[in-house]
């Protein structure tokens, strides 16, 4: 049995407003694994990606990358993971080039040249005139894109995307599809959160729904095959924090 | 179990390092870093161009005043007259007060003299356009419009979640924002102060020598550490702060206050908490003196004219330092207060150091003093045959060594302290913020 790379042990965050976010969720995601997180907007998707990032305190539990507590050994475990946020946002006056070469050498990656940062950029679809091009005039879904190759660049076992496709145009869509399938063929662990069901149960090896800081299903590649997930969805969504009857 | 995706190549220096040069090319790429680069380079050159101006006038004062007082020595009284100082065109200080003619007589005291005009009285009206001013009133402001955002623009950009999401820790990014966002006010101030002094090293009137050079490296000096406690304090509220915006009234507020607000109020407490003597009670207490001392001289009858000028000198020499220890005190309390604010300490490190500053004045006081004294009696004998030679005034600039001791190695510390604990200061309130 191999090592899972990302790793939920009973996550449980409360904000100081007593806010239960995050209800003691658990999940493990392997190497060359994707798993995709559905749930309404304040599920709680975020809250947890955040605690990966010990960007925020867990109230009680575990994230762990890589066999690493996150929130014990932040620096340790970030070398593992990528990140894309929801809303990607970068440095307004660098061009896309300056972006990628400032958060490259950031995850240690001194060596790559431009020509390296071209292929990236092309890579996940941005359009060659816009490699030196100043990010402040990128629309979102540009910007989303450069998100994805700083995230590639840092060539991280494990990938953390929160809504990555929230901004793209169909076309990037499907081109982001594609990339995922190539990384996860690479054998990253990819966590991502989406409201996207239909992509998420074409790529997903497995799905996670989250309801009010619950995980209240999971399934698996092969047991959604003969299952409608969008009718499985709005039942959950329908139905209270336990399962449908 | 993969390897890492950073390899420790890059160890915590060399993140400091990427943050850094990325904050300065950030700071480069801006409007703000422009426009504050070319208001910098506007004002250092209207300054050496003023400055100049007014000390080469103050110089021909100066040299005519001299000629004047080898000329007429005796005819009445004698005349001192000090000589501007070169540095004073990099904080001119009480550099008025201090350079002008002084005329001794045997029993009217020490006068400054009439005949000067001071030069640039516009400068009593508006503040002058010194090297000192800039550093203080300008570039700190300077240092805090590169600050203020440092870090509530990064959250409000979503960059500092993007940056926290690599493997550095906060004090490493909070250290690489600091010291690019520095380099980025002080290296193009640097440039332009050099330039600034090359331009005046090249004139003849200001041969600066080698112990002006080490004074003026001292005030830059300073100015690294006056600037790096602003920028520090901008990084500081700009991390505290959930917006750019608020942490931008915030400093403002504080630059006020650091800037003009304490320096004036310590000086008001200062003369409330130890009043100094007022110039027309002296004044008045001299009169009397001499007028008694005169009548007694008559009643007396001796038509001892020598006696009666000694005792009119000893009692005038009690009076004056009676107005001394009291003046002294004023102004020791005063630099104690004023002090709280950095603005005030630089502005007493750098006249200190100029020869302009509060220090050089009492100095200036004991040497019109003694210069008084040792002429006394060639004063008192002046229609006399073979009356005694006149001795020279002299009031050298002081020694380095003496100018530390004096209360600039306070000045120092002070500056050096407050620095090091904003530095902290913005690097530990950095370690607690909440980068979404
Ligand atoms: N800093 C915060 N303080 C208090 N409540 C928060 C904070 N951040 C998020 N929340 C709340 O936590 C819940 C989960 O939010 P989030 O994780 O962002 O949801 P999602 O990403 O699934 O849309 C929401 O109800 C949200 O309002
Ligand atoms: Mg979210």
């Amino acid at each position: 049995m191999p090592e899972p790379m990302i790793q939920a042990i009973k996550l449980t965050k409360r904000y100081e407003d007593g806010l239960l976010a995050l209800d003691h969720v658990s999940y493990d995601i392997f190497p060359g694994e994707v798993f995709c997180l559905l749930g309404a907007n304040g599920a709680g998707k975020t809250t947890a990606i955040n605690l990966f990032l010990d960007f925020i305190p867990p109230t009680e539990g575990e994230a762990r990358i890589n066999g690493i507590n996150c929130h014990q050994n932040p620096l340790d475990a970030k070398r593992y993971v990528a990140y894309v946020s929801e809303n990607v946002m970068l440095y307004g006056n660098f061009t896309a080039r300056q972006n990628l070469d400032f958060f490259a050498k950031l995850g240690g990656k001194a060596t790559l040249t431009k020509k390296d940062y071209y292929r990236v950029m092309g890579e996940v679809g941005l359009e060659e005139k816009a490699f030196e091009q100043r990010v402040k005039e990128f629309s979102k879904g540009m910007r989303q894109k450069l998100g994805i190759a700083i995230a590639m660049v840092k060539d991280a076992p494990a990938i953390l995307l929160d809504e990555p496709t929230s901004g793209l145009d169909p076309k990037a869509g499907a081109e982001f599809l594609e990339l995922l399938k190539r990384l996860k063929k690479q054998g990253k662990a990819i966590l991502m959160s989406t409201h996207d069901i239909f992509r998420s149960k074409e790529i997903a090896d497995r799905v996670g729904i989250m309801k009010e800081g619950k995980l209240v299903m999971q399934r698996t590649r092969e047991e959604l095959a003969h299952e409608d997930l969008q009718k499985l969805y709005l039942d959950y969504m329908e139905a209270g924090v336990t399962a449908p009857v | 179990m993969p390897s890492p995706s950073a390899k420790s190549v890059s160890g915590p220096t060399g993140l400091i390092g990427i943050i850094a040069r990325k904050e300065i090319l950030d700071h480069l790429l801006s409007l703000k870093f422009h426009v504050c680069v070319a208001a910098m380079a506007v004002l250092l050159g209207l300054s050496a161009f003023v400055m100049y101006r007014d000390y080469q006038s103050r110089m021909e004062t100066y040299s005519s005043m001299r000629e004047r007082a080898k000329l007429r020595a005796g005819e009445s009284g004698l005349m001192a007259v000090v000589e501007p100082r070169r540095l004073s065109v990099f904080a001119k200080g009480l550099d008025e007060n201090l350079d002008r003619g002084y005329t001794v007589r045997a029993y009217d005291g020490i006068q400054p003299h009439e005949w000067q005009t001071p030069v640039a009285r516009i400068f009593s009206l508006f503040a002058p356009p010194d090297l000192l001013y800039i550093v203080k009133a300008l570039l700190s402001l300077i240092a805090l419009l590169f600050a203020y955002d440092a870090v509530s623009g990064e959250k409000e950009s979503g960059t500092l979640k993007m940056v926290l999401s690599g493997s550095l820790s906060r004090g490493e990014f909070a250290a690489g924002k600091l010291l690019g966002g520095l380099a980025a006010v002080l290296l193009p101030f640097f440039a332009l102060w050099v330039a600034m002094l090359i331009a005046l090293a090249t004139r003849p009137l200001l041969a600066f020598t080698a112990a002006d050079f080490a004074r003026l490296g001292l005030m830059f000096l300073a100015t690294v550490l006056y600037i790096s406690a602003f920028f520090s304090l901008g990084v500081l509220v700009s991390a505290w702060s959930r917006t750019s915006a608020a942490a931008l009234v915030i400093l403002l507020f504080f630059w006020a206050a650091i800037v003009f607000a304490v320096p004036s109020v310590g000086n008001l407490i200062a003369e409330r908490v130890s009043p100094p003597p007022s110039a027309e009670t002296q004044e008045l207490l001299r009169r009397q003196a001499f007028v008694k001392n005169r009548f007694i001289a008559i009643q007396s009858q001796s038509r001892d004219r020598q006696g009666s000028f000694e005792a009119f000198n000893s009692d005038y020499d009690r009076l004056v330092e009676d107005y001394r220890v009291r003046l002294d005190a004023t102004i020791a309390t005063s630099k104690n207060l004023c002090r709280l604010s950095p603005a005030a300490t630089l502005t007493y490190f750098f006249t200190d150091l100029a020869g302009t500053g509060l220090s050089e004045q009492r100095r200036l006081g004991l040497a019109l003093m003694k210069f008084k004294s040792h002429n006394m009696w060639a004063l008192t004998h002046q229609t006399v045959r073979d009356a005694p030679a006149y001795s020279a005034f002299e009031f050298p600039p002081m020694r380095l060594p003496e100018v530390f001791q004096r209360g600039a190695l306070t000045d120092l510390v002070i500056l050096a302290v407050t620095c090091a604990a904003l530095f902290m200061g913005a690097v530990f309130t950095f370690l607690k913020v909440d980068p979404r």
